[in-house]
């Protein structure tokens, strides 16, 4: 039918442009590879682009290797992992409950996985990194059937998923720091887990949770689709086919999964899965399948450069990551409520 | 495609609110009105055909199979249902929500881009939202929103479309323009089904009419055979005259213009009635 290739194309004024297409990934992903370059070369001591790289490809200078190999590699992996992690998890559940203030930290989804782990600190102080990681994830996922259990009444309305989530994240936040407070675990320790933060993560906590990052991040975009159709209520999605409540339950396992990974290695970082979402809509719209993995860029090169800022403001003291995501997200989010919408 | 209920009962929760014994034909091909006062169960009866609730006893059938035991997404690519959308507006354009209507089509691995394409711009125009493809449904005003969901229930491609209220909150051009529409469809092969609030636009739009109250259905048949003023007054409680209407194709509008009359107030037992209308030209106040 020509009335199909004919058919006028309006240029819109907000979007859809090349330009601003290009610009929407291409400024995010610049951000993160120039964060992982930081993140490789600063810190505690500051190494030059040259022996970044002799580290890295290990020539010769075994010091470099040391600190670029087997110190920031992780880190900056781990800190790109869990970044990625509450940013799309946060995208999934502002999705589901249809509410801009819902993230995982907000929901109650990382206090289940941090009081899964600090339950499991407190019983053994050396808990392996490869047995966290489930711990917290499992943590995480009885948070979010808590979440859904509590919400459902004869199907789960968005409305009561947000308060019972917040109800939940401070009953679980209570006992997590009861559990802290009351251990022998030094300040610094118990701080620096609810605070959240990197400090002397390696490898091991790397091999530890790929899987689970990676598993989430992939049931993510495989829901972008359905998302979309939820977006637009449930009565439409559900005239248009969408089995609602699985769809719900399948993001909101999702989203514990991501944020259980993330809280077994990174403790509870605040705010990046509220902040990260708004920033992602703003640039490419309310569409799930580029929203999710612009989230992801977005929540790793956030994370990559809170780590490195959290080596390097104080260094070599390290402060805890949560403060800085907090500090440099909160003004931001205030920007885009104050002067976007 | 044919869309029928028999002996259906359906409704909220054990105690709330229930259409009772609904024995029904949609005809195909036509604008079907539902009327009613609030309450009557226009939105529940459209609901339980939209296969958004699920019937406590009898059936809906789509063209002779049950429409509750097959998968929502076969069903809505026959069948489309609109509610009234007064829950928050997403950020997209007009293309990209009608776009969403495809998705009943589109499984992970198979999409036919072709046929969403041509669906979408047929939608577009049958609803005559084209020229404002890209603007964001946040500037729109009522009547283009309601076009714009119109359009992207229409890209499902339905043979069948349940529309609850769609003219509410629209004003009079809007409400014609919508109507209008509407009724090009039946020329596409398109059955509407349409809750509606005007008695007015009811008679002149509307080609077979569906009175309903308290959850029963009160009558059902060709538009003119429904709409009496005997009818009215039973479901409704107010008065109407009809007047044959020849600049509108031989339509005839229905014109309410007072609260039930009442001859006799002392021959009926019902104490809830009015008091008689001394003066029909004026609408008595509530008090």
């Amino acid at each position: 039918m020509s009335i199909v290739a004919a058919a006028p194309r309006v240029r819109s004024e907000r979007r859809s442009t090349a330009a601003r297409t290009l610009l929407a990934w291409g400024a995010p992903l610049a951000l993160l590879a120039l964060a992982v370059v930081l993140g490789l070369s600063l810190g505690a001591v500051t190494l030059s682009p040259a022996r970044v790289l002799n580290g890295l490809l290990d020539r010769n200078d075994p010091l470099a290797h040391t600190i670029v190999w087997d110190l920031r590699m992780p880190r900056v992996l781990l800190a790109l992992l869990v970044g990625a992690s509450l940013g799309v998890a946060g995208a999934l559940l502002q999705g589901v409950t249809r509410n801009p203030l819902a993230d995982p930290h907000i929901l109650g989804l990382t206090a289940g996985g941090g009081l899964a782990a600090s339950v499991a600190i407190r019983v053994s102080q050396d808990v392996p990194a490869a047995a966290l990681a489930p711990i917290a994830f499992g943590g995480a996922l009885t948070a979010a059937a808590l979440l859904y259990g509590l919400s459902w009444r004869g199907g789960v309305s968005p409305v009561r998923l947000a308060l019972s989530g917040v109800a939940i994240a401070s009953m679980l936040t209570s006992a997590i720091t009861m559990i802290l407070v009351t251990s022998n675990l030094t300040t610094q320790a118990s701080l620096s887990f609810l605070a959240g933060g990197l400090f002397g993560r390696g490898w091991d906590e790397f091999y530890a949770v790929w899987p689970y990052v990676t598993a989430g991040l992939v049931a993510a975009l495989l829901l972008s689709r359905d998302m979309n159709i939820l977006s637009l209520g449930d009565e439409a999605a559900q005239s248009l086919g969408l089995s609602v409540e699985r769809t719900r339950v399948f993001a909101i396992a999702a989203a514990a999964m991501l944020a259980g990974a993330a809280v077994s290695v990174a403790g509870m970082v605040a705010f990046v899965g509220l902040l990260i979402p708004h920033l992602a809509r703003f640039l490419t719209g309310d569409d799930h399948r580029s929203l999710l993995p612009l989230s992801a860029i977005l929540g790793a090169a956030l994370v990559v450069y809170a780590d490195l800022l959290a080596r390097v403001v104080d260094k070599p003291v390290e402060i805890p990551l949560g403060i800085v995501t907090a500090i440099v997200g909160a003004p931001f989010l205030l920007y885009m409520v104050r002067w976007r919408a | 495609m044919r869309l029928e209920a028999r002996n259906l009962t359906a409704g909220y929760g054990r105690d709330g609110f229930r259409i009772e014994n609904i024995d029904l034909v949609i005809d195909d091909r036509r604008i079907t009105g539902l009327i009613g006062p609030n309450g009557a169960g226009k939105s529940t009866l459209l609901r339980a055909l939209g296969r958004l609730l699920k019937p406590q006893h009898g059936v809906v059938l789509l063209d002779g199979e049950v429409l509750h035991q097959q998968p929502g997404r076969d069903v809505a690519k026959k069948l489309a249902f609109l509610g009234q959308q007064v829950d928050g507006v997403p950020d997209l354009t007009v293309e990209e929500l009608v776009y969403r209507g495809r998705f009943p089509h589109q499984t992970l691995l198979h999409r036919d881009a072709a046929a969403d394409r041509q669906s979408v711009e047929w939608a577009l125009t049958a609803m005559q939202v084209q020229e404002m493809r890209s603007r964001s449904l946040k500037q729109l005003s009522h009547g283009e929103l309601r076009r714009a969901w119109t359009a992207m229930a229409l890209a499902q491609r339905p043979d069948i479309l349940l529309l609850d209220e769609p003219t509410a909150f629209l004003d009079l051009a809007h409400q014609f323009e919508l109507l209008d529409l509407l009724s090009e469809l039946k020329n596409h092969g398109v059955t509407v089904v349409v809750s509606m609030h005007d008695l007015w636009m009811t008679a002149i739009y509307c080609e077979r009419v569906i009175a309903m109250r308290d959850g029963r259905i009160i009558g059902n048949g060709p538009a003119e055979e429904v709409l009496t003023v005997d009818l009215i007054r039973d479901v409704f409680g107010v008065e109407v005259v009809l007047s044959d209407l020849p600049m509108a194709a031989g339509k005839r509008g229905v014109l309410p213009y007072a609260r039930r009359h009442v001859p006799d107030a002392a021959a009926t037992t019902d104490s809830e009635l009015p008091r008689p209308v001394e003066n029909p030209e004026r609408t008595p106040s509530p008090h």
